[in-house]
């Protein structure tokens, strides 16, 4: 088990890290999700022991090793730049950490080590491990090239052997895809989560792409300016953000967000007169909708003008003015009959699946939309 | 139909006229200003001519033969060697250490640094004829400081520049001394080219400790700099000139004569432009042989394709 306690990091006068807490279960993959410059590679690389806190400390399976250094910890980590030597060819690096691991500086020595039995011996064992990594990987063809004969997807396949071969504790993978098109990235997402299982071992997982933390992860910690500001499984994040910055954040289109004046449990906004299953406190409130709980309805009053039409074969998205001129996203999932652009429509949305908002601190408000009263148009 | 217009010559013509336009000067003024002159110094050194003579013969190899069997020539070849193998090695090691050195202190204070890399460049950025002069009063025998501070510690001083056993020595040390900054500075901007994450990769691979991160990522990066430097280093001190003609002139008895000394030696002051041409081209492979050693080596080893 790996815990982060109260991390703190700062550089100078900035403070990059802000209280960081946070606890990754043996054999789980957890992804640090958030935009950029929110501070996942920081944190990463003080898990790794590349770098320090200003304050806070760092366990593994209930030691403190907030200030050991990172060979100490026996963790592996995959940059997002591969970090591979350049001068050694695929089998050196992948060799490498184990080489570093298991033998002594004299049966690491160029020529000595062809005459020391117990260097040769290390070496055949490593040769061994270092194939049967290849051949789990596919690169057994590359083992004799240097990096820069690879392309990126197979550069990514190496930094993914370097990091497997010496059974660390925890792999720390920091944007390992985001180098690769878009096709390979989707191949080695699907690796990765088979590799994870291959191994149960811990996958601690940085990237900036909502998609491939939510596909791939056990649990995602949402990171914004330096704070963890949610922090649960993918599907926790999506029912429930816990502010209006996650639920715009997580999803495959961005939420609507409508701003609505409310007074008791009556709720008033351009979408119409909705009621709350519990009375609030505040006086506006945001309803976040997603556009794929929303439809186009015909059995409502007419409330929006369709602008434009995007078809993706699967489905197509329409965007809709309302009458105050908010943009109104919705997924069409038929796609047999597309609206035209500029016709009128009717909008309706799942109320149970609406989340509401405090206008002003964007936290989450833990009430339902229990009914809709009246449509726009009918006003 | 539109009609193109054919042009007046055929494109690949035209192109080739264009490009022989755009080179074409440049080429010229080369030819003429390197390429003719070292031809002449190449034909000068088969004859006996002498600046002012009307004729002169042609000698074949005598010139060449006279370099290498004569004793002074003998002399100035192996000098100029022996300069070259203490300086090139000195020089390298001592520069990648301050180089490793500054680069070290420069992550932790960005003024201390400064300081060391300007004194150590000093060096470098003086005139070295100015230079020699200092270097002359400090290894004076009874009134440099050299002497004065070792006459302090108990250790006898010695005649740095007029004992013929120690004068090549001394002078290579001041080679050193004067290339070290300019490598230093070649060396650092070496280090600091060096990806951050390698070292970081190299951490977690277990290489943390300073030797291992040496030998695992700063000397392998350093490969094309490395080379760089040497063959910068050993074209200087191939061409050591200014510390023998200012300190020694070559003496005494020929124990510090160096190639490009006799060269000045022989055709300036004794006007054998024949045999001074012929020390020119020895010269000349000598740098030759150290570029393609370059062009070969670092094509093949020092940039990893
Ligand atoms: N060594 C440093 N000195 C000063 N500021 C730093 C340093 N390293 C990181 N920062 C700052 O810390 C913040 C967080 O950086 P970090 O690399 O953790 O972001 P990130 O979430 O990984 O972003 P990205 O997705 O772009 O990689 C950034 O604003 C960055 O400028
Ligand atoms: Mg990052």
């Amino acid at each position: 088990m790996i815990e982060l306690r109260n991390i703190k990091r700062q550089f100078g006068q900035t403070t990059v890290l802000e209280d960081i807490s946070l606890t990754v279960e043996n054999g789980s993959f957890t992804t640090l999700l958030g935009a950029s410059g929110s501070g996942k590679s920081t944190t990463l690389r003080i898990i790794a022991g590349l770098d320090t806190p200003t304050s806070g400390s760092v366990m593994i399976n209930g030691q403190d090793v907030t200030q050991a250094p990172a060979a100490a910890r026996n963790i592996a980590m995959v940059f997002q730049s591969y970090a591979l030597y350049p001068h050694m060819d695929v089998r050196g690096n992948i060799t490498l950490p184990l080489a570093m691991r298991n033998m002594n500086r004299l049966e690491r020595a160029p020529l000595l080590n062809k005459l020391l039995p117990s260097a040769r011996q290390k070496a055949q064992n490593h040769q061994e491990q270092v194939e049967s990594i290849a051949r789990m990987l596919e690169i057994e063809h590359l083992l004799a090239r240097k990096p820069s004969q690879l392309s990126g997807g197979q550069k990514q396949r190496v930094a993914m052997g370097r990091a497997l071969v010496r059974d660390p504790v925890a792999f720390l993978l920091d944007e390992p895809l985001s180098n690769l098109d878009a096709k390979l990235r989707g191949q080695m997402r699907g690796e990765l989560i088979d590799l994870h299982k291959r191994t149960g071992k811990t996958f601690i997982y940085v990237t900036h792409d909502q998609a491939e933390a939510m596909s791939m992860s056990d649990q995602i910690a949402i990171f914004m300016h330096g704070v963890i500001v949610q922090k649960g499984t993918p599907h926790d994040l999506y029912e429930r953000p816990a502010t209006k910055e996650v639920a715009a954040f997580i999803g495959d289109h961005p939420i609507n967000f409508i701003e609505c004046s409310v007074e008791g449990n009556v709720v008033r906004g351009p979408l119409g007169i909705f009621v709350l299953d519990e009375a609030v406190s505040c006086q506006n409130v945001v309803i976040g909708v997603r556009p794929e709980v929303m439809e186009l309805s015909s059995e409502t009053a007419v409330n929006g003008k369709v602008e434009r039409v995007e078809y993706f074969g699967s489905k197509a998205t329409a965007s809709l003015s309302l009458s105050n001129g908010q943009m109104i996203q919705v997924v069409l999932e038929d796609t047999s009959t597309l609206p035209e652009t500029g016709s009128a429509c009717g909008l309706s949305f799942e109320l149970s699946r609406a989340h509401v908002f405090d206008a002003q601190t964007g936290l989450r408000l833990d009430v339902k939309v229990a009914a809709c009263v009246q449509d726009a148009a009918a006003e | 139909m539109a009609t193109v217009t054919t042009p007046m010559l055929p494109r690949r013509v035209h192109n080739a006229l264009t490009d022989l336009a755009l080179v074409g000067p440049a080429t010229l003024a080369m030819l003429c200003l390197i390429f003719v002159p070292a031809v002449l110094v190449a034909v000068l050194s088969f004859t006996d001519y002498q600046f002012g003579a009307k004729a002169f013969n042609w000698i074949g190899l005598e010139n060449y033969v006279e370099l290498f069997t004569d004793r002074t020539g003998k002399r100035a070849v192996f000098n100029t060697l022996y300069y070259a193998a203490i300086v090139i090695p000195c020089s390298m090691i001592l520069s990648l250490l301050v180089a490793m050195g500054v680069h070290q202190v420069a992550s932790w204070n960005k003024t201390c640094a400064n300081i060391f890399r300007t004194s150590f460049f000093l060096p470098v950025a003086a005139t070295l004829v100015a230079m020699a002069t200092v270097w002359e009063m400090l290894l004076h025998p009874t009134l440099g400081l050299v002497n004065i501070v070792l006459d302090m510690i108990g250790i006898g001083g010695e005649r740095w520049l007029s004992d013929r056993k120690l004068v090549l020595t001394t002078l290579a040390a001041i080679g050193v001394w004067e290339t070290v900054g300019y490598n230093m500075v070649l060396f650092l901007a070496g280090l600091a080219s060096i990806p951050r994450h390698l070292y970081e990769a190299a951490e977690i691979d277990g290489a943390d400790r300073g030797w291992e991160r040496f030998w695992t990522v700063t000397w392998p990066m350093l490969g094309p700099t490395t080379l760089f430097v040497m063959v910068i280093t050993a074209t200087r001190s191939f061409r050591v000139f200014e510390t023998v003609a200012t300190l020694t002139k070559g003496g005494p008895a020929f124990a510090s004569d160096t190639l490009v000394y006799a060269m000045y030696r022989e055709g300036f002051i004794y006007f054998k432009a024949g045999y001074a041409s012929a020390i020119t081209m020895v010269f000349f492979i000598f740098v030759f042989a150290l570029t393609m050693l370059k062009v070969v080596v670092a094509e093949r080893k020092v940039h990893y394709r």
